[in-house]
């Protein structure tokens, strides 16, 4: 366990942080990445791929945490919170800093496409690849993304 | 993935802790080699690798995951007994779960029943966990790791056989919350090294008063513990090798 920390912990705590933007959640949520892997050690050696199977249970574990927040109508408090750097652009940078405030507020499915598209900064295949979706499913969910992040950006604008 | 397009982020992830097949890896790899902006990708993932494990080494992240386990394990024990018992007893119970943090028993954590504090031993490069029985040497710097049931005033410090009393921080005492507390600082055991106590002292008798009646007692009879430890305090012996 103490090996898996060493080589995994760190870029779990890192996403933990940019999915909740708050240090003390994105550490508890860390933790209880590890706890699971603690429990369900047998399902993590037979993952394919550790390292999306760790971050697979940070996004449960943070999107839980994200929805009870929402429930609390808490807004993030780390505005300085590292944001990506994406090769995309300043829009992706923008879409991103709306979508995460309101990640509680999306479905599971839309969740995983927010992730893998702006923290992952994969693209449409590879989306498509890595749920087991169509690629016409996944730009349509990308799609609506981006409007969403729009009204959303509209709306904390006081448009 | 072509030579000329950028591996996704996940993937240069995949990369820095060695997650990608071998025909994916060696791709990502050949890329990164002629990739200034990967390369300092990668570099990024370096850097927050070493302040997190710099900051929580895992010795650390072992008590808490370790501590938070116990809590989880002792929280399932008292919810299976509820399921165990008749429905009225069974609701009394419940109830009891909501009493206050404070009145129940103190935390056990990684088989140290009821002392509530854990050390970290440095010795060279190693860093881990203090065994019970184990023994320390001069040089060995140690880190002291408190879980508290409720928040409260603690004072640190380290008694030797000679009667020394050292406090361990510039405070009197210090305000800590209930839960997990990491102390700053380290505590370095002198060379040649001699037998010592950590005494970890807790509400009044974290204070300046606690203070002077532990040196007097020290003074009186530095070896018998017994005859100086402030109430409620938690003593730990450390032994020379």
């Amino acid at each position: 366990m103490a090996d898996a920390y060493a080589l995994y912990g760190p870029l779990v705590m890192r996403r933990c942080r940019r999915l909740l933007r708050e240090e003390a959640a994105a550490d508890d949520a860390a933790q209880e990445v590890f706890l699971r892997l603690w429990k369900y050690g047998a399902s993590f050696r037979e993952a394919e791929s550790k390292l999306a199977w760790l971050y697979r249970v940070a996004e449960r574990c943070c999107f839980d945490c994200a929805k009870r927040r929402e429930r609390r109508a808490e807004a993030p408090l780390d505005e300085t919170a590292d944001r990506p750097e994406p090769r995309a652009g300043a829009q992706a940078v923008d879409d991103w800093s709306v979508v995460v405030r309101y990640l509680g507020r999306l479905d599971q499915r839309m969740r995983q496409v927010a992730v893998l598209h702006y923290l992952d900064e994969m693209n449409q295949l590879e989306i498509a690849a890595a749920t087991g979706w169509t690629r016409q499913t996944v730009a349509k969910k990308l799609e609506a993304l981006r409007e969403q992040a729009a009204r959303w950006r509209a709306s904390l604008m006081g448009e | 993935m072509t030579m000329s397009s950028h591996p996704s982020k996940f993937a240069l992830e995949q990369l820095f802790v060695g997650d990608l097949p071998d025909e994916e890896r060696d791709r990502a790899a050949g890329h990164v080699e002629h990739c200034a902006e990967c390369r300092k990708y990668l570099g990024e993932l370096k850097g927050v690798t070493e302040q997190q494990l710099g900051s929580l080494p895992p010795p650390f992240f072992m008590t808490r995951l370790r501590a938070r386990r116990a809590e989880g394990e002792r929280r399932g024990w008292k919810l299976a007994r509820l399921w165990a018992m008749g429905p009225v007893a069974a609701a009394v119970a419940a109830m009891l779960l909501l009493i206050p943090r404070g009145t129940v028993e103190p935390l056990d954590h990684a088989g140290l029943k009821g002392s509530g504090v854990v050390l970290h031993l440095k010795r060279g490069e190693q860093t881990r966990l203090l065994g019970e029985a184990e023994k320390v040497r001069g040089g060995d710097a140690l880190r002291l790791v408190l879980l508290l049931d409720q928040p409260q005033r603690v004072a640190v410090w380290f008694v030797d056989a000679s009667g020394r009393v050292d406090r361990f921080h510039d405070a009197q005492s210090l305000a800590l919350e209930a839960g997990e507390q990491v102390l700053a600082g380290s505590a370095v055991v002198d060379s040649p090294c001699r037998d010592l106590w950590l005494v970890v002292a807790r509400g009044e008798a974290a204070s300046a008063d606690g203070e002077q009646a532990l040196r007097r007692g020290v003074a009186a009879k530095p070896t018998s513990p017994a005859d100086w430890a402030p109430p409620q305090a938690i003593v730990r012996a450390l032994s020379c090798e």
